[in-house]
């Protein structure tokens, strides 16, 4: 059986371009330019889906993106619309929501039990005996609607893209594409948005004049070098000051979705009008079509959607549908309709249209029934716009109003009138918009006049029908509404979400209208009283995969990740920075740094150059420790907190001089510290004289450390004479260093060891850490990785802000009550601190010891609660025990023992060390 | 992603921005220990325009004084923090 015609005039099919693809495993056969839909009725197939809860078969509905029956699987991506979705060769196309098959569903059990399957059903049904719930939801997933999404098939996503145009038009029907023109001949530069795969919207399925003026405007646009044309795209949502998202390509095989987003000038909305069915018995039944889906079946594909035809004629669509259908070679019966008389009473059939009735009585034979009520401003993005939508009882459409500057309507979704009086409206609306987008550049156009507004005459049939399908997404009939209004949801946000109607993928553009006139009706009130729901993006589905994207993170490297790389080393991600975590044997660098020596990469400290007069009042402000008394040439370790007085922020300050200090932070601290830094200086010191500047860039930053590093610099270093007595601990001076000016050499490190730190002219860093490195050969040096830094700083009982430290963690737990300001005037978090100055913190950190691990976040208990826990732990190659870190209440941490519970529920008696240092309490090495 | 007015750039999306904080300078010097705690846990949330700190992160680093209205998320001033003294 083919449904295929002779030529139509104006059809987007290829005949000479055959196109084979599987549907639910049988070969099927269409043309190039057929959708999945059209190349399916081609060939007599007319039930494509089966419907959301109650699996009845379901054809063609609207017969374009918004259809909401023919939702398939392609090649393993779900849900996709099939009424749109262009044949490509191979696709493999399965129906959805029907087992076996669209044709026996065993699932149209449902149906049988539709008196059952009230809203609410799952909620009053499956709430108890509570134990069985799994099991529900085990059996209930199995009915679940919708296609299975197979992960592989995810096209990998696009990059985002960002549009800077003056004025993007959503909509490339004969409005958007006059509007587009107008706008691009004012000096704008345009983006029309148009969401199928051709511009010219209805023109394209018109007759014979609107081909004409198609083929008009589509060589002016082709001939306009300001527009760029965007096809199955779609204004997907309105945000906050006019951002867009706009979706781009994708749904078919292989080609990703792209994202699209900018904040336009000015924005047209041209997206036209959605034609709204009618409510009677039988309206989903396979062969009941709007005159829309007729109308582009017959003049773009091809297809003769029935061969007995009833239409009703209510507009100009429904006329020119009966026509059209005619020239297929249909028979049409069609009914004139005055005012919403007569209108459909039932349709009938086993499985499609067999038969139909109307309200005065008659019954036809008839195998399609071409029926709608009227149309649907579909107002989702004025509404988003901020726009007032209001539903006049008078026109029964959307009404708009109160629109922000710089959102204009243009064609039907602006008012009423014929192609002509829309092309010459929106030539009108684009000149203004072009002028809203560059006032400064682009003359003034006023506004046009606006169109008078489009009115229908649908009644609802009364008795309402009950079994009529008001949301076909969401497979909501007329008695449903009804129900949720009986149980006590009287307002429509309430129906709405009791019911679903309108949730659907089509988000209520061919439910919402009828949805509130069923309200209305049965509350006895006005369509205005019942007022609308919300609209909210997106406008047409867009896959998660677009808005995602691609993940991409900026990577940062230190000036020596090269040699890094080229020895062995195991990067970790520290924020951006990439940083060696060990090269290969983390226990033997650490050991290494205690028994000879060893050098670590520490570019990615955070590295703050303050100068000024005022800098070192700066820094009493930002720390809690004072710095007036700081002499040149000393470092001192200093602590931020909040203003509750909770460590944020720790390091080591250097005095270079009278006016200048080095400020070093934790690596992922130096963002925010800088930031800090600067709001007190714009906050409390506006009239100071006081620099700062982020420098972590600028160095490449070393620390060469153990017994032996004195002797290994000593032969690299100018300027600077490292004896002990000439340069001791806690020290910073300028050296040049392997023939290397302007460095910076500290007496600083977390190891515990005697350490000295370079800070050396990022260029120049590699060739510094090559003569370490060629000067350490004969002390047995390593370069070593985070990972041993870390065993070392456990052992010597460093904390780190962060991990040791917690969101309550204050100075006077981590044992610092002696660096706490005293009459040094206002810091950050004084009132705290000297509020709890004398007063016993509730926890303390301490070391802990054990022969086995004790796992970082281990719990320590007493008493059968939780006293603390483990807040860093290693196994020390030094001791070989288990060193550990704890935040533990007072009274556990002042205890010889406590205990620690493990993983696997055991318990293991750690020893506690007082004063947190495992190795060298008395500092004695780091001194040296 | 709303737009924010700089006084000194113009406006930008929010993203080249940080927010900072709630503008309600606190008082230091002048608290006793529950003011300034209630001042820094208990914010107004006020259904209306708020002062909201804000840092031109990538742009000139200043920190701004938003009035931004929280029902309709309008930005209705825009100024320099500059100079407003204070505390922290």
């Amino acid at each position: 059986v083919t449904a295929r015609i002779p030529l139509r005039p104006g059809e987007v099919i290829d005949r000479t371009q055959p196109i084979g693809f599987s549907w639910d495993g049988r070969s099927v056969c269409g043309f190039a330019g057929d959708t999945v839909a059209s190349a399916l009725l081609a060939t007599g197939t007319r039930t494509l889906a089966r419907s959301f809860k109650y699996h009845q078969p379901l054809g063609v509905l609207s017969g374009d993106l918004y259809d909401p029956h023919c939702r398939v699987s392609v090649n393993g991506v779900p849900n996709l619309p099939g009424a749109h979705l262009r044949l490509e060769a191979g696709m493999v196309v399965r129906s959805q929501g029907a087992w076996p098959s669209v044709d026996r569903d065993v699932k149209a059990v449902n149906g049988l039990l539709r008196s059952f399957l009230v809203p609410g059903f799952y909620y009053k049904t499956f709430m108890a005996p509570h134990a069985l719930l799994p099991l529900y939801r085990h059996a209930l997933r199995r009915f679940s609607a919708g296609g299975k999404a197979l992960v592989p098939a995810r096209p990998p996503a696009a990059e985002k893209r960002y549009v800077f145009h003056d004025v993007v038009i959503a909509g490339g029907g004969p409005a958007g594409i006059a509007a587009s023109l107008a706008a691009a001949r004012a000096g704008a530069s345009v983006l029309l948005v148009e969401q199928e795969y051709e511009v010219g919207g209805s023109l394209r399925w018109g007759g014979a004049a609107d081909l004409v003026l198609l083929a008009e405007l589509r060589d002016a646009l082709a001939a306009e070098a300001g527009v760029e044309v965007l096809v199955n795209s779609t204004v997907f949502g309105r945000y906050d000051d006019g951002w867009l998202g706009i979706r781009h390509g994708g749904r078919t095989l292989g080609e990703p979705e792209r994202l699209l987003r900018g904040r336009p000038g000015a924005l047209v909305v041209a997206c036209g009008l959605v034609e709204r069915p009618s409510l009677f018995h039988g309206n989903a039944l396979p062969g009941t079509l709007l005159p829309t889906a007729v109308r582009r079946l017959v003049n773009l594909h091809a297809v003769r959607p029935g061969s007995r035809a009833v239409v009703l004629c209510h507009d100009d669509e429904s006329v020119a549908a009966a026509a059209d259908l005619e020239a297929a070679g249909a028979e049409v019966v069609r009914i004139e309709v005055s005012h919403g008389d007569p209108a459909v009473a039932r349709a009938r059939g086993r499985r499609e249209v067999e038969a139909v009735w109307l309200t005065d009585g008659r019954r036809f034979d008839a195998d399609l029934l071409v029926a709608a009520a009227g149309w649907t401003v579909p107002a989702a993005l004025p509404s988003m716009a901020g726009g007032r939508v209001a539903l006049s009882s008078h026109t029964r459409r959307f009404a708009i109003d109160e629109l922000p500057g710089r959102v204009v309507l243009a064609g039907g979704i602006a008012g009423a009138g014929s192609v002509g009086d829309f092309v010459a409206h929106a030539a009108a609306v684009g000149e203004h918009a072009a002028h809203l987008a560059a006032p400064d550049r682009i003359a003034y156009a006023a506004a046009p006049a606006a169109l008078p507004p489009g009115i229908d005459h649908d009644r609802l049939p009364s008795p309402l029908p009950r079994d009529a399908v008001v949301d076909f997404d969401e497979d909501v009939a007329a008695g449903e509404l009804l129900i949720a209004l009986d149980e006590g949801y009287d307002s429509i946000e309430l129906v709405k979400r009791y019911t679903t109607v309108t949730m659907g993928s089509t988000q209520g553009k061919h439910s919402l209208v009828n949805a509130i006139a069923v309200v209305a009706a049965a509350r006895g009130q006005s369509l205005e009283q019942v007022g609308t729901t919300t609209w909210r993006p997106p406008f047409t589905p867009v896959s998660l995969g677009m808005l995602a994207g691609p993940q991409r993170h900026p990577i940062r490297r230190t000036p020596l990740h090269a040699w890094h790389d080229a020895h062995g080393a195991r990067f970790f991600a520290e924020g951006e920075w990439l940083r060696p975590e060990s090269y290969g044997d983390p226990a033997g660098e650490a050991r290494a740094v205690r028994e000879s020596v060893g050098v670590i990469d520490v570019s990615t400290l955070g590295k703050i150059d303050v100068r000024g007069d005022d800098a070192s009042r700066l820094l009493d402000y930002l720390y809690i420790n004072s710095w007036a008394s700081l002499a040149e040439g000393r470092a001192r370790y200093g602590v931020m907190c909040d203003d509750a007085g909770i460590v944020v922020e720790d390091g080591v300050v250097g005095r270079l001089d009278e006016n200048r200090f080095l400020l070093t932070t934790t690596s992922s601290g130096a963002q925010r510290t800088w930031r800090r830094i600067e709001r007190i200086q714009q906050e409390t010191f506006p009239e100071s004289d006081l620099y700062a500047a982020l420098v972590t860039d600028c160095y490449a930053s070393m620390n060469v450390t153990g017994p032996r590093s004195r002797e290994l610099l000593e032969p690299l270093i100018e300027e600077c004479d490292l004896e002990r007595d000439a340069f001791p601990f806690m020290h910073v001076r300028t050296a040049r260093i392997a023939g290397v000016d302007g460095c910076f050499l500290w007496r600083i490190g977390f190891t515990g060891e005697l350490s000295f730190e370079l800070h050396v002219p990022a260029h120049a860093g590699l060739d510094v850490w090559h003569a370490i490195l060629s000067a350490g050969e004969r002390f047995g040096i390593r370069p070593f990785g985070v990972e041993a830094q870390r065993i070392l700083r456990v052992e010597k009982g460093h904390f780190v802000v962060g991990q040791d430290t917690d969101s309550e963690t204050t100075p006077f737990e981590l044992g610092l009550a002696r660096m706490v300001g005293q009459d040094k005037g206002e810091f950050v978090g004084r009132i705290e601190l000297e509020h709890r100055r004398d007063r016993e913190p509730s926890r303390r950190l301490v070391g802990l010891q054990h022969r086995t691990f004790l796992p970082e976040s281990a719990l320590v208990v007493s008493d059968g609660r939780s006293v603390g826990r483990v807040t860093s732990s290693k196994m020390s190659p030094t001791l070989e025990r288990c060193v550990s870190l704890a935040l533990l209440e007072t009274a556990a941490a002042d205890r010889d023992s406590v205990t620690v519970r493990l993983p696997d529920g055991s318990d293991a008696e750690a020893d506690v060390v007082h004063g947190v240092c495992h190795v060298d309490p008395e500092g004695a090495r780091a001194r040296g | 992603l709303i737009s924010v007015p700089c006084p000194l750039c113009g406006s930008s999306p929010s993203t080249d921005f940080v927010y900072v904080d709630e503008a309600e300078a606190l008082d230091g010097e002048s608290s006793t220990i529950d003011e300034w705690r209630r001042s820094l846990h208990f914010r107004a949330n006020p259904f209306g325009p708020t002062h909201e700190l804000w840092q031109h992160a990538s742009g000139c680093r200043q920190v701004l004084v938003l009035t931004r209205d929280r029902v309709t998320n309008a930005i209705v001033a825009s100024r320099l923090l500059r100079g407003r003294g204070g505390g922290w």
